[in-house]
């Protein structure tokens, strides 16, 4: 039989017609390092989206019988619990930031190839992981940042 | 030629193991996904075919003021059905269609992960398409709009049968669609060739993962949202009634939590096949691949945090919608950031102006618009103006037509080859896109200004002097202008499939690995397993690229319908897998479930609950395992070419990723009644609860028979790990009976209640949560009995009992859920 055709491996054999590992870096960063810097921002935002969603609007519900309030302002329990659980969401895709950045310090020298080839050839499944962490945790701060502004800017309530 | 690297008598008796059998009744059984994708786009293409029809005579109507050329009702139905049909039954199946197709071919894979619920989810889109058109025989086509709003669509306002054809059909049609996106998830995570690893994936597989993964977590907001509705219609119920305590916003949130993903579905993926396509006329890799493949995944997840934009107007809390509002000011970047790629390849690269180019392009343009009308109404100042008006059409149209059919056509040029084995005609094909584009800009530009103007939506005419005239007359011509690029698009399908110039296998000198096999591919797809290692293998010489992939040199797998599983991110070799044979029970439960809903709609509960106990036999029958499969156990063979095990057992098995994502679904589905319910409390005027708290006596109890229900089903579970088989049939009889009594003593409870579930939206909402819950015990129940005979039949052991892992995670799903249920429904409203 053919050796190279085909062979079960552990992750540090050639398999299948020997190829190598698409994932040459992998033994440099953990895999919960890397899925935190994909998932932790996205599940920030969605968190905050929801729970300040809900809080505010439970403050309009309170004045069906009197005017809402029509304020920018943050006020009572429910004020503090809004900037509390934004910031505080905001915070953790800052962290989510700077572990995808530390990610991709780790093994974006690890391949070769200049920039150009980092974006097109498709060596490297750590280091793109990292990457998407990298992206995907820059977007979702600013959308929490975002969220964090209109606290201060937007009325609670419709008139 | 492609396949002149493995012998003749090789593809021969590949060909012999996978082909379908000959004739009707062959092909009824065919579970080849080349078949199905083929079967998907004719299809839709025809849904697109009637929606247009029905466009074009919205447009004829429209033309000039004052017209009667349809009534106001047959109006209402045409538009209705003109979005029902291209949102639903054109837009994401086409795009199936082409996934269906190429996905296998593009990863490196024999067939999908699941060939016979490929099948099923074809049958069932097909069937339900019908189901909904069948209306039009009766007269009662769905006449509420493509959205549906309450209280116009509820029984007091539209009391024919229209919106339940609307309401049930949709729900149909959920399933197929639920089932074709496990199937692409299992299929991405487990079937790819090895070396395939995710970040040498093509874009368009990037578009339809991120749709599938969506999907799962959108369609049951939509499911719901439809029961709520027929509920409301069929048994008084009043989710949407608020003399009764409920929300017609209710059906928005619901809608909308469901309707904002989909538009992004329904795209997606054709931006993935622009990402692909475009290189290829290029004649070079994409530019930012890791930027396009990122920027759909937060699109996706973006996505889901913006549906209220489509309720600016509704009186919402501001500050709650400025979140909204800024998510749908950000999801631009993302867009963005694909469109200077796109732009930044066709500058970086030597363009070949060949018709599927100019389709890619033109889309650019198109995008680019629709996605600036998009942001200027995600200002909430801007939509107020707007909203219900014909910018918002006009948006709508842009991104729609824009984003998904003129890169569909595109990729059909670019696909048909492959397809048929045959070119299509390039003068016919240049001048059906700058018809198409001409006829489009011609027809959809100006009701932008027709929205300015204060035209609004889904009028059935208007008035001579409010000067909307002449913009509506340039409008309908246009329209029919794009209408004749379609039909120069059909006649080039046509002229070309009977007569097109041979293909070859790669007549576009494309990179990906589809285009390794002939045109059009053998039934086996490829006769030896690819090993990739790179993005691009049919380009590795010119680029330069460090790795080489080994296109035919791999294994063969033939000892029956073979192909390889591999891990989820880097796609390691890790078994054999035995792929399941053509079958009549796809297309069997798929006519089941029509009769189920012709049933329902009629309300003829004998009918829908015959038709519910012939489906529970169809998934069993389906489920039951062939002789063959019953021979081998898995992990006790070895494949002894690739020196792997012969299939997999436990939940990372193929089956296990399927019942996992079902499990998924379903949860998704159980948080949105529970959302429900937390919504219409929060905005209750009066007690909620009405008659207080509801009794814990009988409850807690309960709960602790269900909880001992899931431990006997764990401990039955271990068993058969241990290869413990009366272990697994006293455990499976156990839960059996514990679960029978918990339904047992629920009933009772429901019947000793002194209130009904048409008495308020409280009690609406009691007995549906209730109601699925307990129908999700029965469910698995059932699945434990089959589970159970099979054990006294002796079909598991130790290295082969992936039937019942899935069945007790299913089993302690439901258990998980009814703890949910019981915090939400007995104790949370002791708290106030």
């Amino acid at each position: 039989m053919d050796q190279t055709r085909g062979s079960q491996a552990p992750d540090n054999r050639p398999v299948a017609g020997g190829e190598d590992h698409p994932a040459p870096a992998r033994h440099r960063v953990g895999r919960g390092a890397l899925w935190f810097g994909v998932l932790a921002a996205a599940l920030a935002w969605s968190v905050q989206t929801i729970i300040a969603t809900t809080i505010n609007g439970s403050g309009c519900i309170t004045y069906r019988s009197a005017p809402p309030p029509t304020g920018a302002q943050l006020t009572g329990a429910r004020g503090i619990v809004l900037l509390v659980l934004t910031i505080g969401l905001f915070v953790v895709s800052l962290i989510a930031l700077f572990v995808s950045w530390r990610n991709w310090h780790a093994v974006h020298s690890h391949s070769d190839g200049e920039e150009e080839a980092l974006l097109e050839v498709g060596e490297g499944r750590t280091r793109f992981m990292s990457m998407a962490g990298i992206l995907l945790s820059a977007l979702f701060a600013l959308l929490l940042l975002v969220n964090l502004i209109s606290l201060f800017l937007a009325p609670q309530c419709t008139p | 030629m492609a396949t002149n690297a493995v012998a003749v008598p090789v593809q021969e008796q590949l060909t012999e193991i996978w082909e379908t059998p000959p004739g009707v009744l062959g092909r009824l059984s065919s579970v080849d996904h080349k078949l199905i994708g083929k079967r998907y786009l004719v299809t839709a293409f025809a849904f697109l075919i009637a929606g247009g029809i029905e466009a074009a005579m919205m447009r004829m109507q429209l033309a000039r003021p004052g017209q009667t050329l349809v009534t106001p009702e047959q109006y209402n139905q045409l538009f209705t059905m003109h979005g029902v049909s291209m949102i639903f039954l054109y837009a994401l199946p086409v795009l199936s269609g082409f996934s269906n197709y190429l996905w296998p071919l593009m990863l490196g894979a024999r067939d999908m992960a699941y060939p016979r619920v490929n099948a099923l989810s074809y049958w069932v889109f097909v069937l339900a398409g019908l189901f909904i058109y069948s209306s039009f025989l009766v007269g009662q086509a769905p006449d509420g709009g493509w959205f549906a709003y309450t209280p116009l669509t509820s029984h007091d306002y539209s009391p024919g049968l229209n919106i339940d054809f609307y309401a049930l059909g949709l729900i149909f049609l959920g399933i197929s669609t639920t089932v074709g996106a496990i199937n692409f998830i299992a299929t991405l995570a487990k079937l790819r060739a090895p070396g395939m690893s995710i970040n040498r994936l093509p874009i368009f597989v990037w578009g339809t993962i991120t749709v599938s993964v969506s999907i799962v977590f959108a369609i049951p907001a939509l499911t719901v949202d439809l029961i709520f509705l027929y509920f409301d219609r069929a048994f008084g119920l009043h989710f949407f009634d608020p003399g009764a305590g409920g929300q017609p916003l209710l059906w928005q949130h619901l809608f909308w939590i469901f309707g904002h993903p989909w538009v992004y579905i329904i795209v997606l993926p054709a931006m993935g096949m622009v990402s692909d396509i475009l290189p290829v006329f290029c004649r070079r890799p994409l530019v930012g691949y890791t930027y396009v493949a990122l920027a759909t995944v937060s699109t996706g997840i973006i996505g889901f945090g913006v549906w209220v934009h489509h309720m600016f107007a509704t009186g919402l809390p501001l500050r709650s919608m400025s979140f909204f509002a800024g998510a749908s000011l950000v999801i631009a970047i993302p867009s963005g950031v694909a469109v200077f790629a796109w732009l930044a390849t066709i500058f970086y690269g030597r363009p070949w102006f060949k018709t599927p180019f100019l389709f890619m392009a033109g889309f650019v343009f198109l995008f680019v618009v629709g996605g600036v009308s998009g942001v200027m109404t995600a200002a909430i100042p801007f939509d107020w103006q707007l909203t219900d008006s014909y910018f918002v059409v006009a948006h709508l149209h842009y991104v729609l037509i824009g984003i998904n059919v003129f890169p569909v056509i595109g990729a059909l040029y670019f696909w048909f080859p492959k397809i048929t084995g045959r070119m299509m005609s390039e003068q016919l094909g240049k001048w059906s896109f700058w018809v198409m584009f001409v006829g489009f800009n011609l027809g959809f530009f100006p009701m932008h200004v027709l929205g300015l103007l204060g035209m609004p939506r889904r009028i059935y005419t208007y008035q001579a002097d409010f000067g909307w005239g002449p913009l509506n007359l340039l409008v309908t011509i246009g329209a029919l202008v794009f209408a004749t690029g379609i039909l120069l698009v059909l006649i080039n399908v046509i002229v070309s499939y009977v007569g097109g110039a041979p293909a070859g296998d790669n007549p576009w000198d494309a990179p990906t690995l589809e285009w390794s096999t002939t045109s059009p591919p053998p039934v086996y797809n490829f006769a030896a397993i690819p090993t990739i290692r790179s993005r691009h293998p049919l380009w590795e010489d010119r680029l330069g690229e460090t790795g080489r992939s080994e296109i035919y040199g791999g294994p063969l797998l033939l000892d029956g319908r073979e192909t390889l599983a591999t891990s989820p991110l880097d796609a390691r070799a890790r078994a054999v897998l035995r792929m399941p044979t053509d079958s009549y029970w796809p297309v069997t439960l798929a006519v089941s479930l029509t009769v189920f809903f012709y049933g329902a709609l009629l309300q003829w509960w004998w009918l829908a609950a015959a038709a519910g106990v012939a489906t529970a036999f169809c998934c069993a029958a389906w489920l039951w395992p062939s002789e063959d499969a019953r021979q081998l156990p898995p992990g006790a063979v070895t494949n002894a070419e690739t020196d792997l095990p012969v299939g997999q057992t436990g939940q990372t098995s193929v089956g296990g990723w399927g019942m996992s994502l079902l499990v998924l679904n379903e949860a998704t589905f159980f948080a949105y009644l529970l959302f429900s319910y937390f919504y219409l409390s929060s905005l209750a005027q009066h007690a909620w609860p009405p008659e207080g708290p509801p009794a814990l006596k009988l409850v807690l109890p309960n709960t602790l028979v269900l909880i001992a229900s899931s431990v006997t089903a764990w401990w039955a579970s271990r068993g058969i790990e241990a290869d413990n088989r009366n272990r697994l049939r006293i455990g499976l009889i156990s839960s059996i009976v514990l679960g029978a009594v918990f339904l047992t003593i629920q009933g009772f409870e429901f019947t000793s209640k002194d209130f009904r579930p048409n008495a308020s939206a409280y009690s609406s909402s009691f007995f549906t949560i209730t109601g699925f819950h307990a129908a999700h015990v029965l469910i698995g129940l059932l699945m434990l009995a089959v589970i159970l005979i099979r054990a006294f039949r002796g079909h598991f052991r130790s290295s082969n009992h992936l039937a019942v892992t899935n069945a007790v995670l299913y089993w302690h799903f439901v258990d998980v859920v009814w703890l949910a249920v019981l915090f939400s429904l007995y104790i949370a409203p002791r708290f106030g």
